[in-house]
């Protein structure tokens, strides 16, 4: 939180003292009653009878219904309430539940974070069609066409009978942009109701445990709702009744960003305390500054409450010697990571008819459509999405927690972020190295000099850069209505890469175009490499309570040479990444130590071209030429194995003249050859082919030839379909003798096919050339033939 | 608010004057970057009494259990940083069990009672 330059004075002046107070919200009941009958297993429907308090008519969708034997039981679970009658309940579908020994009911007004399940059927009319339902049995009408609003109302509040609250909807959005109508209820206050967007101050005077509603309303017909609860109490000096818990203790209130919130250890030594998982813990405060008492710090607009966050699930512990009740607390994003939600996939479309369709998606609309749809997150907390947006095609959620789901899309999509603050609002930012210009987009609110810090800051130095190469791609999306898309890529420092390094390469990414892509990835690279990274655990001597975790806070260091033992000069923008607050009672003094990251800016990473796509034609794809390799004769035994056929050289003599001669060769090892016979060899293997199919026919001949432009034809079987040419170019033959280069060794290869019963034969034949200079000169010799044939098919 | 009477109270009511009584000096919580010490904003006050009656001794022990863990007092003492002897009522205090030594004669030696949570700005 900015503030002004007095109070940020006024933050610095000492001596401090600042006394914390701890609520744990109590809710009352809405309806107190029996089962009815006997229920069975998996049961949404819950008939009931025999009210001994309250009314349907006080419960609402979404509160909390406790399942027992007994009468305020809990033993056999909890469970959400979706609707109710003057009959029955129908809650959430659920397996958890031991319906048949359940016998009482106990509706609190409570809400709390859920996972909301999907249903999907089989469409009784089209059985090849599927019907999608939201909460069990939510049809789609027009909820992705409508959209909504991200409700915002505030934290949750706690403090002493006679103060004052302050309410209003900032941050509050809708996604569609329409109009909207505000209706605030104050349970317990002396202002009940408000239909304004700031109902500004409201006081409670009575102790108690109250809620506050906001709904919103949308001039397209969407609603959203949240709730707040307010817990009043009497001055512990003034009244024995209605007093917080005053017999506890806390150490520290650690949060980070990559921890996505806040945790800390509460031990309470009273006795007669009711706590249950997920319940809402407050610790308000009252500061002096110097001599005056004032509140300051925080996002809300009540900075009289320190931390607003909830009991985690299987942390409560009691210890019977001591007495003592001891557990965690952690922000809504840490309960929200022990819920596992249902996989989600959502299309852009620019008429959304199903529930896997929204329109013109980007990121917020996906959060808010996961968020509303599959989580009840939206009851309870502020959510606020910074930074530019994308639009984006698909939204893939695997199963997983609700707290992942938000926070792997920011990361992947936006390198970006899902942090609650102190207070519990939760914040969904785009990374502050991510934005355009980072120490332009973050101007620094507050700077940090000598006297903010106690001891010696610990700057840390990177000597090595841990990043080489980075590169980021992904697609820009134009939207729905316009459909086009264009896979980018960008690297940074460029295509080459540095030095000294590792490289880091994410995909998938939202973006924009080009230019901001390689704006990014520059930033990412600079601020990933950047020379004095972090300002580790350094400790304040107050509270400064002005700053926080999330939103992203840029503070100015201000470091002399002077003031650490390295003699380092740092003055440049920093930001907040962890902060840890430690109390000590004793001496009612509160502190943080607080750890920082650098920002920077860096130069624009490079374009990487994509190749681009082939063409596929014919409804296929064009097989490119290809030769096959060649292949030594050792080949291995594939299918149903090879035949082997070897061929022995023969030498002949030829007598040319004028003009071509074209001799069929045939011959096999034993017959020589005279002259004018041109026939080399041909023979069989013995056999005959026995097994109808295609076969691979690979032949390789190693010859002396001295002859110029003479050929030699293969033919397999005999006379039939031409095996393969080795043709001598004219101007490379050797009169001498050696083996021509076209001669040795050359593989001919065919693909075949055979019927059953034809034999393996292979000819040669030899066609003499036309301008011979030595007639008497021609000949082959050393005619070496191997065969081979595989079965391919 | 201004102490009328020059004499130590709870809540308005005299207690037996202590046999020595002292501001105690503050926890110095460290050092902030200009070298200046750190202190936190409340101070504590110490009293003790080499004799004590076991009546006025129990008015220290139920101011105490009065408050327990729970409330507060005003309490009279001299006022810290004046320049002369003056009392003031210093709201908000705690009071801290008193530390009692043996018995003598029917009356209690060597009694330490401790106020905190005394704030002087």
């Amino acid at each position: 939180m900015q503030l002004s330059g007095p109070n940020q004075e006024l933050i610095r002046t000492q001596p401090q003292q600042s006394e914390l107070f701890l609520s744990i919200f109590q809710p009352t009941t809405a309806l107190a009653c029996m089962v009815s009958g006997t229920v069975s297993k998996n049961s949404i429907t819950i008939p009931y009878k025999n009210v001994s308090s309250g009314s349907y008519l006080a419960v609402e969708p979404g509160m909390t219904l406790l399942v027992g034997s007994s009468a305020g039981g809990r033993e056999l679970g909890k469970i959400r309430v979706r609707s109710i009658t003057s009959s029955a309940i129908t809650v959430s579908e659920n397996s958890n539940i031991n319906w048949p020994l359940a016998t009482h009911l106990t509706v609190l007004r409570y809400w709390e974070v859920w996972p909301v399940y999907p249903r999907i059927i089989s469409d009784p009319n089209n059985i090849d069609n599927v019907i999608f339902y939201k909460d069990y049995d939510t049809a789609y009408t027009n909820q992705n066409t409508i959209l909504g609003t991200f409700p915002c109302a505030g934290s949750h509040l706690a403090g002493w009978a006679g103060d004052s609250f302050y309410f209003s909807n900032t941050g509050t959005l809708n996604l569609a942009g329409v109009a909207l109508t505000h209706d605030w209820a104050f349970e317990g206050a002396t202002v009940t109701g408000s239909t304004s967007a700031t109902p500004g101050s409201i006081t409670w005077n009575t102790p108690g445990h109250y809620v506050v509603r906001y709904k919103v309303t949308g001039a397209n017909g969407s609603v959203d709702t949240t709730y707040r609860y307010v817990s009043i109490y009497n001055r512990p000096e003034n009244s024995s009744s209605n007093i917080p818990i005053l017999k506890w203790n806390i150490d520290t209130v650690s949060g980070g960003r990559d921890e996505g919130g806040y945790s800390s250890t509460i031990a309470i030594k009273e006795e007669n305390i009711t706590i249950n998982e997920g319940d809402v813990v407050v610790l308000f405060s009252e500061n002096w500054y110097g001599t005056q008492k004032v509140n300051l710090g925080g996002n809300s607009q009540n900075p009289s409450i320190f931390f607003s966050g909830h009991i985690l699930n299987n942390s409560i512990r009691f210890d019977y010697k001591s007495k003592t009740t001891e557990f965690e607390v952690g922000s809504i994003t840490s309960l929200m990571q022990t819920m596992e939600g249902f996989s989600v996939s959502v299309e852009s479309k620019v008429n959304p008819s199903t529930w896997f369709e929204l329109l013109d998606m980007d990121g917020r609309r996906a959060l808010y459509h996961y968020l509303r749809w599959h989580t009840t997150v939206l009851y309870l907390a502020d959510f606020q999405f910074i930074g530019t947006d994308q639009k984006i095609q698909f939204f893939d959620s695997d199963r997983q927690s609700i707290y992942d789901a938000v926070d792997n899309y920011m990361r992947g999509t936006l390198e970006g972020k899902v942090t609650a603050d102190i207070q519990g609002k939760i914040w969904a930012e785009v990374g502050a190295w991510a934005t355009p210009n980072p120490t332009g987009s973050f101007p620094t609110q507050f700077s940090i000099t000598k006297r903010d810090w106690v001891g010696s800051p610990n700057i840390i130095e990177r000597l090595i850069q841990p990043v080489s190469y980075l590169e980021r791609g992904g697609v820009a999306y134009s939207g729905a209505f316009t459909g086009t898309f264009s896979a980018i890529i960008s690297s940074a420092p460029g295509t080459a890469p540095g030095f000294r390094g590792n490289e880091d390469k994410q995909e998938g990414m939202a973006l924009f175009d080009q230019a901001q892509l390689n704006i990014l990835t520059g930033n990412l690279f600079a601020n990933k490499n950047s020379k004095y990274p972090e300002i580790s655990s350094m400790n304040m001597n107050g509270n400064y309570r002005n700053l926080d975790i999330a939103p992203q806070m840029a503070v100015a260091q201000d470091i002399d040479p002077s003031d650490n033992n390295r003699g380092i000069s740092l003055h440049a923008p920093y930001l907040v990444d962890k902060i840890s607050w430690r109390y000590d009672s004793k001496n009612k003094v509160l502190r943080c130590e607080i750890s920082y990251i650098s920002l920077v800016n860096g130069d624009a990473g490079e374009t990487i071209t994509i190749p681009a796509v082939q063409t596929i034609s014919n409804n296929g794809f064009n097989i490119p030429n290809f030769r096959l390799p060649s292949i030594n004769p050792l080949i291995p035994s594939l299918g149903t194995g090879m035949r082997f056929w070897f061929g022995q050289y023969r030498r002949i003599y030829s007598q040319m003249s004028d003009g071509n001669q074209t001799y069929d060769m045939i011959g096999d090892s034993t017959r020589t050859t005279t002259q004018g016979d041109a026939s080399l060899f041909a023979g069989s293997s013995g056999g005959t082919i026995t097994s109808t199919g295609l076969y691979l026919l690979i032949a390789t001949l190693r010859i002396t030839l001295n002859q110029t432009s003479s050929k030699l034809t293969f033919t397999a079987p005999a006379g039939n379909s031409q095996l393969g040419t080795l043709e001598q170019v004219a101007g490379e033959n050797q009169y001498a003798g050696g083996i021509t280069a076209l001669a040795k060794g050359v593989p001919f290869t065919r693909l075949v096919y055979y019927q059953a019963g034809q034999p393996i034969q292979i000819s040669a034949s030899y066609t003499g050339g036309a301008h011979d200079p030595d007639p008497g000169a021609q000949s082959l010799e050393n005619m070496h033939l191997d065969v081979y044939l595989l079965k391919l098919t | 608010m201004q102490g009328y009477s020059g004499t130590y109270a709870f809540n308005g009511v005299n207690i037996m004057p202590p046999s020595e009584s002292k501001w105690n000096t503050r926890d110095n919580l460290g050092y902030d970057g200009s070298g200046h010490p750190i202190y936190p904003a409340i101070r504590s006050y110490e009293m003790s009494w080499e004799l004590i009656s076991t009546s006025d001794l129990q008015q220290l022990i139920n101011a105490q259990l009065a408050t327990a863990s729970t409330g507060t007092m005003v309490v009279d003492l001299p006022k810290w940083g004046d320049a002369g002897y003056l009392f003031y009522s210093y709201t908000g205090c705690i009071i801290n069990e008193p530390e009692v030594g043996a018995y003598f004669a029917g009356y209690s030696k060597d009694v330490h009672l401790v106020i905190t949570n005394v704030r002087t700005n």
